[in-house]
């Protein structure tokens, strides 16, 4: 069987159906883009390896588990994987000191420079993403008051004119729509701290 | 890194992983094993 001429979607079918050689070929075909990304964003290689490990081990469950429906794109839910791999790398590192600082030398106070960094920026977006995916649970009267006052920044009294209720109606739904959102976000595990 | 890797737009490209990183992965491949029984539950393993 020639698997160099087969496309991703034929290895992982053959793979789901038992051709542990057809991973071996998946993995072969894509290793160096995934672990190029994985390595350009954590810059130290041994960590790579444990997080492109992370990668295809979470294929693989998903694979054998019967989720995967990405047809055609494997790459691009791989790469997904990796990001979201390394995300959580950075997440937990920064819940790890790896140098306590005294009164006398902190090289916290020294390196730090008010401008977002690498990872900072990365794990910011990543916040950004999930929080517009939880926004957009919310009962939509809710949804509409949160988009009007913090991403149009119209005052309570615009949006009361604009939707139709009275101001106390408008800061009603904010406040629930605040709630709703703190729940979703424990039902999901979320933080919106960088730190 | 190996010799080939080179530096663009601050992307390293070429690097490849460790040969005994894509070892674990088959191994682990080999090893895991996932069961859906029919009451819904199910349940996953590794074996030796």
């Amino acid at each position: 069987m020639d698997y160099t001429a087969m496309k991703d979607a034929e290895l992982i079918k053959l793979y789901i159906d038992g051709d542990e050689k057809a991973l071996s070929f998946l993995i072969n075909k894509h290793e160096q883009r995934i672990f190029s990304y994985i390595l350009s964003k954590i810059q130290n290689r041994d960590l790579a390896n444990d997080v492109f490990q992370d990668t295809f081990v979470k294929i693989i469950k998903t694979f054998r588990k019967g989720n995967y429906n990405e047809e055609g794109k494997f790459l691009n839910w791989a790469l997904r994987i990796a990001h979201n791999l390394v995300i959580d790398h950075f997440r937990k590192q920064k819940r790890i000191p790896t140098v306590t600082p005294n009164d006398e030398y902190d090289i916290f106070k020294i390196i730090k420079d008010g401008s977002e960094n690498a990872e900072t920026g990365m794990i910011r977006e990543q916040i950004e993403k999930d929080l517009h995916k939880l926004i957009l649970k919310l009962p939509p009267e809710q949804l509409e008051v949160l988009r009007l006052r913090h991403f149009s920044g119209l005052s309570f009294k615009d949006i009361a004119d604009q939707t139709g209720v009275s101001i106390n109606t408008a800061l009603g739904r904010m406040r629930y729509a605040l709630i709703n959102l703190r729940k979703l976000m424990q039902e999901h595990n979320m933080s919106l701290s960088l730190s | 890194m190996d010799k080939t890797t080179t530096l663009r737009n601050d992307h390293q490209v070429n690097a490849r992983p460790d040969r005994q990183t894509i070892k674990n992965i088959l191994n682990f491949s080999k090893a895991y094993r996932y069961e859906k029984l029919e009451n819904g539950l199910d349940f996953e393993m590794i074996q030796n």
